[in-house]
């Protein structure tokens, strides 16, 4: 093995063995974390400069498999970046001492699911990324965040036992375990992976755990499960479509749906971390829709909804309204109305050219549903926009510097690979203005579209069963 | 009928007697009593795909019978089954704790005190 490769596998096992060593030495963990993190997000982002690639298969055929590629690093930068602006606030405030290790822990293992290219070894990382998170979102010991946790692990270990069996299929059929050989696997398999990596991913109604566990755990957990946990379904999806044109032409379909029933939630909800939990619905829809460019639109998301979160963390108060009579002082709403920006497709930004480039290789009824979620997007985060600012207070200390770095990873975002045309600059404008507008007309006048009861566990888990019959019966036939 | 063909059939009954229970039983106790019996099914899958594929484990050695396990799926299983286990111990001990806050375990009444 040469040089990169060691150190970048260090990534998984540093974070993981550090977290153990953390249990005992708590207090030592505020110092090097920070710095472990930054160290990891520089490494990613040369190993993109060079644009590295390499494939490193272990113990000969049974497809025990680790790729270093585009993709990879480029959700292990956005890994490092949202866990070290995360632990640069946790340095404010007072939290239990493991939270600490448990965070080294997550940052290890999802690393390890975005370099991974076989299906167990994505297993083992996804089921245990769901554990940490688990652990994680019940942290504050309040009831309804230990509700919200069960709920989630429940959901997501069934929906674990549905990617089992498909592992199983792969495995009679190809006799290996590597995602590089799903390209001739029968239909069934590649449904049941998909179900089970749905249900982590956030996508269509196995997604509706997510509301709750985001809108109950602590902000800086929140921004760790919108940023990075939801990545971790969603990566494995990325490389599984790259192989198996049944997956790929699967999640195109399904895109644009998710973004668009993600915003007919996010446009009627009145709490603030809850809206930008369905706004994380919408936008894993956006990413899916075309999974070559996924990773990318992921990354950027994922940095600007863990600025958003831990925003949102800093507010006086969860509903909106309360807020928008409010003001909030002028700290706190600068990084909340730039994130609200970033995320209605700015341009400059990171999510702005991910969209772009999203949007320039869809046609037809996708580009539609994906311009109509767009505008939806821009209407629904109008309502952070007319939260007035108060004058007093000031950036300071550790919280600043998080903000600063997720705006820099933004903008450099929008730099790297935005494409500025003067016909796509003005398109994007008059959407986020349009959707201004709009929501100015119809503030006050929108009620709850979906009700409550679809977030309820039996519904979750019907609805993972009858989405795997659902793929299996399209695709069979 | 060939036995394998049977024994599939049995244990992807109980996989789908697994679901089902997830779906129907209203107490979080039985619901995840069933999710580990779809588990349970899942890994017995598992060990009935090692034992078909008949190859010998990790040898070229011919003089050994051929009609051992396959041990991939063996290894891999045994840590399914350790995570499986995992996630049952730590469900239920927050189940515990979320009885003694709702005073109840069923699912609908704790959604329905949750969305008051």
């Amino acid at each position: 093995m040469n040089i990169p490769v060691t150190l970048l596998v260090l990534f998984v096992f540093l974070p993981l063995s550090g977290g153990g060593l953390l249990f005992l030495f708590p207090e030592r963990g505020r110092k090097i974390l920070p710095m472990l993190f930054m160290v990891n997000s520089i490494l990613a982002g040369y190993m993109i400069y060079l644009g590295f690639e390499e494939r490193v298969v272990f113990s000969g055929s049974f497809g025990v498999e680790i790729a270093f590629d585009g993709p990879g690093f480029i959700l292990t930068l956005m890994n490092g970046i949202v866990f070290l602006a995360v632990s640069l606030s946790l340095a404010d405030r007072p939290f239990p001492p493991i939270t600490l290790s448990l965070i080294s822990m997550l940052h290890g293992t999802a690393n390890a699911v975005f370099i991974s290219n076989d299906l167990f070894n994505v297993f083992v990382c996804v089921d245990l990324a769901g554990i940490l998170g688990f652990l994680l979102i019940r942290m504050g010991r309040k009831p309804r965040q230990v509700w919200s946790a069960v709920k989630y692990l429940l959901t997501a270990n069934v929906g674990m036992i549905f990617y089992l069996l498909g592992c199983l299929q792969v495995y009679t059929h190809t006799g290996s375990f590597s995602i590089s050989t799903l390209g001739d696997v029968p239909p069934v398999a590649v449904a049941l992976l998909l179900t089970g990596l749905s249900v982590k991913g956030g996508i269509l109604a196995m997604g509706l755990w997510l509301p709750e566990a985001h809108g109950e755990a602590e902000a800086e957990i929140s921004a760790l499960l919108s940023g990075v946990i939801v990545k971790v379904g969603l990566a494995p999806m990325f490389r599984i479509a790259s192989v198996s044109s049944l997956a790929h032409g699967f999640l195109s379909f399904i895109g644009p749906i998710a973004a668009i029933w993600g915003v007919c939630y996010a446009m009627a909800e009145k709490d603030l971390k809850k809206m930008l939990a369905y706004s994380t619905l919408s936008q894993v829809g956006f990413a899916i829709s075309v999974p070559a460019l996924g990773p990318f639109y992921a990354a950027s998301h994922g940095v600007a909804k863990a600025w958003l979160f831990l925003s949102a963390g800093r507010m006086p108060g969860k509903s909106i309204e309360y807020l928008q009579n409010k003001g909030v002082e002028i700290s706190s709403w600068l990084p909340l109305i730039l994130g609200s920006l970033v995320i209605a497709g700015m341009p400059g930004f990171a999510l702005y050219s991910a969209k772009g480039l999203i949007m320039s290789s869809q046609e037809g009824w996708k580009l539609a549903l994906l311009y109509l979620a767009s505008l939806g997007t821009a209407i629904y985060y109008s309502k952070l926009l007319f939260i007035p600012p108060l004058r007093q207070g000031k950036l300071t200390g550790r919280s600043g510097s998080s903000d600063l770095i997720l705006l820099g990873a933004l903008i450099a975002g929008g730099y790297r690979v935005g494409s500025y045309g003067i016909s796509q600059i003005f398109s994007s404008l008059s959407l986020l203005l349009s959707g201004i507008a709009l929501y100015l007309l119809l503030r006050e006048r929108v009620t709850p579209l979906l009700p409550y009861w679809q977030e309820e566990i039996d519904h979750i888990l019907g609805l993972t069963l009858l989405f795997c019959l659902l793929i299996w019966g399209v695709f069979a036939l | 009928m060939d036995i394998v063909m049977v024994l599939r059939v049995i244990l992807l009954a109980l996989v789908a007697i697994g679901l089902a229970g997830l779906l129907v039983k209203r107490n979080l106790i039985m619901k995840i009593i069933a999710m580990d019996i779809m588990n349970t099914g899942v890994i017995s899958l598992y060990v009935l795909a090692a034992w078909r594929r008949g190859k010998a484990p990790l040898t070229t050695d011919l003089s050994i019978p051929q009609a051992s396990a396959d041990p991939v799926p063996q290894a891999v299983i045994v840590t399914a089954i350790v995570i499986g286990f995992s996630i049952l111990s730590l469900l239920v001990v927050y189940v515990m704790d979320l009885s003694r806050y709702f005073h109840t375990l069923d699912t609908e009444r704790i959604q329905k005190k949750w969305h008051r």
